[in-house]
């Protein structure tokens, strides 16, 4: 136990050290570009812990959370229904290879001409782009399955219903739970994205109107609010996946043999 | 693996389901008429849709203009010009990305110290999404190459490292010290002990890095105006040339693809001797 604090000590000393180093070395600063900590973090708080925050962070976490889980309920859906169906997903193959090659946001001002530019625009895009990574991972997930359990489930004709949430499901949640990662940073790009090109709120708005307007301590606030977001959201992410992955690294993982 | 077993086993179950619809998978032919019938499906639908006035908006130009608008943007120097600098920055920045992905993670890879050191927080650098830092770098580089650079590097560096790192930590530390004690020489041991091992997880990690550079390429053209693909989108759009617009997202579409597609041939041969390995991702 002590050694896994003191390793967890250990990781954390280059980030201490940075920001140390970085709240001293800005402290005095006079150079435009880079502001002190402290008048950067004054800004963070009256920005994003007042209620300024109805305008900056609210906008853009429903954004995100609507977009992305629009896209996961539809990709993880869609995803077990073409990989059990390979004629359909072969009918969809080349448009969802298309889709998913396309940079997310060469689709925004597109999505900006036909949807307007309101919040609803915001999610559709966030959602479209965040469906083709969580689509095309369940659909590998699904049709990944060893061969031989299929032959286990012909041999013992164990219904269909059975298998999908026996054998199918469980088979393909390693694969699922990947795409719903990528998934999530594709959602985090979209959203700043789309609020930099078409929004008069969320946090992609002030960073790049902060920017385009020279205030820069503001800007500095976003960029801090965003990558805390970031990583918020990965942290997040981290147990819930362990959670239900838990049978497969317990199978999988040579070290709990 | 090999197929024997595979028609063994398949005659049994063949007669067992006899009647009971076994999904059986297109052939390949069956599946690019399939996938050719999905997409033609798709223009048709866009098509009726636009000239039956259901999307009732001068936004959408119908299928075949925008199919028409295609050629006539492919024999512009304009065009060319933008596809050619999306590309080249895409290259070049991960070229960077690699020249200091692959010494630097090696490094960490080998030397455990380092690794406890800065592992975490090359995994709390990862997450950050790049866009933001984008007005950022607008503000300190201007609209420049070196800043569209500058963003793709930052931006694929870090899982690029996570990768080299993972694959580096990955290999058979017995295989290793066998060929130590056998005075097998420092760049051998790497050829056969450390590529073998290691080289899937580098490859996937280079491969996804491609990708995210073309798309931070477009993200900061579009965003940033600089030139590129990106930037003529962005410019179609204010120029209400919209059958231009759709053409060039077709066209970016098809590039993104293409790429892609180039990319994964180059893995699957490349790294010949093992699936593709590594945290899946796409």
């Amino acid at each position: 136990m002590t050694r896994r604090i003191s390793q967890f000590l250990i990781a954390l000393l280059l980030p201490l050290a940075l920001l140390v180093w970085w709240w001293f070395g800005s402290a005095s600063s006079g150079a435009f570009f880079f502001p002190p900590l402290s008048k950067i973090l004054t800004r963070f708080r009256e920005l994003f812990l007042s209620p300024a925050v109805m305008d900056t962070l609210v906008p853009s976490l429903i954004n995100l959370a609507a977009g992305f889980l629009l896209a996961a309920v539809i990709g993880v859906f869609g995803g077990l229904i073409l990989g059990q169906h390979p004629r359909i997903q072969a009918f969809f193959a080349p448009l969802i290879h298309f889709f998913r090659s396309l940079p997310g946001p060469a689709l925004l001002p597109l999505f900006m001409l036909l949807f307007g530019l309101d919040m609803q625009m915001k999610v559709w895009v966030i959602a479209f782009t965040t469906l083709f990574p969580i689509l095309l991972n369940t659909i590998d997930g699904v049709r990944a399955r060893e061969p031989r359990w299929k032959d286990v489930d012909d041999v013992f004709r164990i219904s269909q219903q059975r298998r999908f949430w026996h054998v199918t499901l469980p088979g393909a949640m390693p694969q699922i739970m990947t795409g719903l990662r990528v998934g999530l940073q594709t959602a985090l790009l979209m959203m700043v994205v789309s609020e930099m090109l078409a929004s008069t709120n969320g946090v992609g708005f002030l960073v790049l109107q902060s920017q385009q307007q020279f205030r820069v301590p503001d800007m500095w606030a976003g960029i801090l609010m965003l990558g805390l977001l970031g990583l918020v959201l990965n942290l997040l992410f981290e147990p819930i996946e362990r959670r239900v992955l838990r049978w497969y690294h317990a199978t999988h993982d040579p070290a709990s043999q | 693996m090999s197929p024997t077993t595979e028609n063994t086993t398949s005659v049994p179950t063949a007669i067992l389901l006899r009647g009971r619809g076994r999904r059986v998978p297109p052939g390949a032919a069956g599946s690019i008429l399939l996938g050719l019938a999905g997409v033609l499906s798709v223009l048709l639908l866009w098509e009726i849709a636009t000239r039956a006035g259901w999307i009732g908006s001068s936004a959408l130009p119908t299928a075949s203009q925008t199919l028409a608008a295609i050629p006539r943007l492919l024999i512009t120097p304009e065009f060319w010009a933008a596809l050619g600098q999306t590309l080249l920055s895409t290259l070049v920045g991960l070229l960077l990305s690699a020249a200091i992905a692959l010494p630097l993670g090696t490094l960490i890879g080998l030397n455990t110290v380092l690794h406890r050191l800065l592992y975490a927080t090359i995994e709390f650098l990862k997450p950050i999404p790049v866009a933001a830092l984008l007005p950022l770098a607008l503000l300190i580089l201007g609209v420049t190459t070196q800043m569209k650079l500058g963003l793709i590097v930052f931006g694929t560096l870090w899982p690029l490292l996570i990768q080299v790192i993972y694959g580096i930590r990955n290999v058979d530390a017995v295989a290793w010290n066998t060929a130590k004690s056998y005075r097998i020489s420092t760049l051998r041991r790497f050829g056969a002990v450390v590529i073998p091992s290691a080289g899937p997880y580098i490859a996937t990690g280079l491969r996804v890095a491609a990708v995210t550079a073309l798309l931070l390429s477009v993200v900061t053209e579009l965003v940033g105006a600089v030139p590129g693909l990106g930037y003529e989108i962005r410019r179609a759009q204010s120029a209400v040339q919209f059958d231009v617009l759709y053409a060039y997202v077709i066209v970016t579409g098809l590039v993104g693809l293409l790429f892609n597609l180039l990319l994964e041939y180059a893995e699957k041969r490349v790294i010949f001797w093992k699936g593709a390995a590594a945290e899946g991702t796409r």
